[in-house]
């Protein structure tokens, strides 16, 4: 007959703890810059989270709003919610994923090849 | 057959009854305890290999039925890698009790729903949410083993009570 | 039961407790804090990148920028050193800060007879910060004679101004704020960092590493930039005719004024970029140069400044030394090295 608990089992789950705790505090927490949507893996719409207007956008039944530079999923009409649960994005790094309507929206950092500053 | 069909139905109606609580108040979105993950645990520990695909299948052609195709995509890839891992947990890691089953049980069916995620939605964003997952994994699975111990008694029980049914 | 409890207790508290420090110390932000303010009139960004604590750090930085910025640098704000010595003619100064600052400045307003920290007079009689107008040549005069540096002294703690002179730190100010936000930072051990005041570009770097910084276009929008630099440590800061103008009769006026003279700078430069290692000084450096023209570039290379310079026929001329640096992002352009 199993034992309830034995030393094999803390280290499992003393493992899996500390690499979830390690893993979500290394998780890159910087000022979003851009929201990427995407639909079926591929690319939708870029959006500069600096410079846009607020905004509401529905694709495959998710509906996607955009509120002083916070991009959230408001509604959804998949069964779980999960996406409308990540609440408002802000850091890049965050996203909100809809896996039965295959959209997902995340924040990036600066783009690729950018200056970090502009003088002038 | 009478014992799998009964604990196969078990364990349909127990994630059925997740499904119709979502919101988990101390949970965040998307983690769900698992419970029907109880009798998968016993199956594998006590009624054997077949029983325990029959299980699974079963299982996630109800998460199909239900929830849709994704859902139940995610239910068999999770159910399929946490079978698998229970079955060579009970069958040859003695050193493992129940809460730590629980807890790699937990694992590998939400590495399986993680896997089934980033296929059907192909972004890398998906694997946000392993770290969180992570975590949960081993709450609910401290919560399933523990739950899985204290029932294996009355599992038994019934498995045998039906088997002699059976017989006569 | 109870004995295979005592075995794991131990164990159990052990992890517990390297579990609350792995965690307490992965709990910083690691990646970059970024903290956007308005500081001088212009937008102050503030970016620490990695180590601990980072966004408390940018925030720090930020309200020292504030604090010199209202209570020593600003012209406009009531509650500042340099305010209230426009309105009393005179400003005793207890803790130094604005001696010292205003010797830092004269030591580089002598290098060049044609700046002035006296150019208030210069922006109230050309309107700048209005609609903009053109003064008779005695008014004109008047504010170089206003302007002339000689009228404002400095003895111990005491400064006073004579002849209707008031004091502007526009042409060093936000450069300045730029270095004392750095400051803050380095002060708590940041390692690296990019602080924009204005114009001001300051880069903060104990690594190898370096930062590409982009050159405003000088004939596009703001955030549009025609060429990058990649700084490892040290300032940038630029000085246009784009920034602040009115026009009157087709002629176009600028707001950077040539102390001798008293009128706006009128020349075939458009805008000049000065990197060296301070703050103030390339401020400095970039609005001198502005006035003096191509032949201010020896006075940047004398102070071991480098430059950019970019002439209305988008032409661009570099310091040697900035060549590896360089890149140009816009073809419209043509670059020689000097």
């Amino acid at each position: 007959m199993k034992k309830l608990f034995t030393r094999a089992d803390l280290i499992i789950a003393a493992v899996a703890l500390l690499s979830g705790l390690a893993l979500l505090c290394f998780k890159p927490s910087g000022e979003g810059e851009t929201a990427i949507i995407r639909v079926d893996g591929k690319e939708y719409k870029r959006i500069d989270l600096q410079s846009t207007e607020n905004f509401e956008i529905t694709v495959n039944g998710v509906v996607i709003a955009c509120e002083n530079k916070e991009i959230y999923v408001k509604s959804s009409t998949c069964p779980d919610k999960i996406c409308v649960g990540a609440g408002h994005l802000t850091k890049s790094g965050q996203s909100a994923v809809c896996v039965p309507n295959r959209v997902s929206v995340e924040i990036s950092g600066k783009g690729e090849g950018t200056p970090w500053a502009v003088t002038g | 057959m009478t014992v799998t069909a009964l604990f196969t139905a078990i364990s349909v109606v127990l994630s059925v009854l997740e499904s119709f609580l979502p919101t988990f108040a101390v949970l965040p979105p998307g983690a769900k305890p698992g419970l029907s993950n109880i009798i998968v645990m016993f199956s594998a520990l006590s009624l054997g290999v077949p029983q325990t695909v029959f299980i699974i299948l079963t299982k996630s052609f109800f998460a199909f039925l239900m929830r849709g195709a994704v859902a139940g995509l995610m239910s068999l890839a999770g159910g399929i890698l946490s079978g698998i891992c229970m079955l060579f947990v009970f069958r040859k890691l003695k050193i493992i009790g129940c809460v730590g089953a629980g807890v790699l049980s937990a694992l590998c069916h939400n590495t399986g729903q993680l896997l089934v995620s980033f296929l059907t939605v192909g972004t890398w964003a998906v694997f946000g949410y392993a770290p969180v997952l992570l975590i949960v994994s081993v709450v609910t699975g401290v919560i399933t083993g523990t739950l899985l111990k204290a029932s294996i008694p009355y599992f038994k029980g019934l498995e045998k009570h039906f088997s002699k049914e059976m017989e006569k | 039961m109870l004995k295979a409890a005592k075995k794991i207790l131990p164990v159990a508290a052990l992890l517990v407790i390297v579990g609350i420090f792995v965690f307490s110390a992965f709990n910083e932000k690691t990646g970059p804090a970024k903290k956007v303010d308005f500081v001088c009139g212009s937008e102050v960004t503030v970016t620490v990148f990695g180590g601990f604590k980072s966004e408390e750090k940018t925030e720090r930085a930020i309200e020292e920028a504030k604090r010199l910025d209202s209570f020593v640098l600003s012209d406009t704000i009531p509650t500042s050193a340099t305010y209230l010595l426009n309105e009393n003619g005179k400003y005793t100064d207890k803790n130094g800060e604005l001696v010292s600052y205003i010797k830092e400045c004269k030591e580089l307003t002598d290098k060049c007879e044609q700046m002035t920290l006296l150019s208030k007079p210069f922006v109230i009689a050309w309107d700048i910060a209005g609609e903009g107008r053109i003064p008779s040549s005695e008014e004109i005069d008047e504010t170089v004679k206003k302007a002339d540096m000689n009228n404002l002294s400095v003895v111990g703690n005491e400064i006073s101004l004579s002849n209707g002179a008031l004091l502007s730190f526009g042409a060093f100010g936000k450069g300045t704020v730029c270095e004392k936000a750095v400051e803050t930072l380095k002060e708590q051990n940041v390692k690296s960092a990019i602080v924009t005041v204005g114009g001001t570009v300051g880069v903060l770097n104990t690594a190898e590493k370096t930062y590409s910084v982009g050159i405003r276009n000088p004939f596009g929008g703001s955030g549009d930039y025609f060429a990058t630099v990649n700084v490892n440590n040290g300032y940038l800061s630029t000085s246009g005719d784009y920034e602040k103008f009115f026009e009157k009769d087709g002629k176009r006026y600028c707001h950077i004024f040539d102390a001798a003279t008293g009128l706006p700078v009128k020349s075939d430069i458009t805008s000049v970029t000065v990197i060296t290692d301070g703050g103030t000084k390339s401020d400095f450096l970039s609005t001198a140069i502005f006035i003096l023209g191509e032949g201010g570039i020896d006075l940047a290379h004398d102070m071991n400044a480098e430059v950019i310079i970019v002439k209305k026929d988008k032409s661009v001329i570099i310091s040697k030394s900035l060549e590896d640096k360089f890149e140009l992002k816009n073809k419209d352009f043509t670059v020689t090295v000097k």
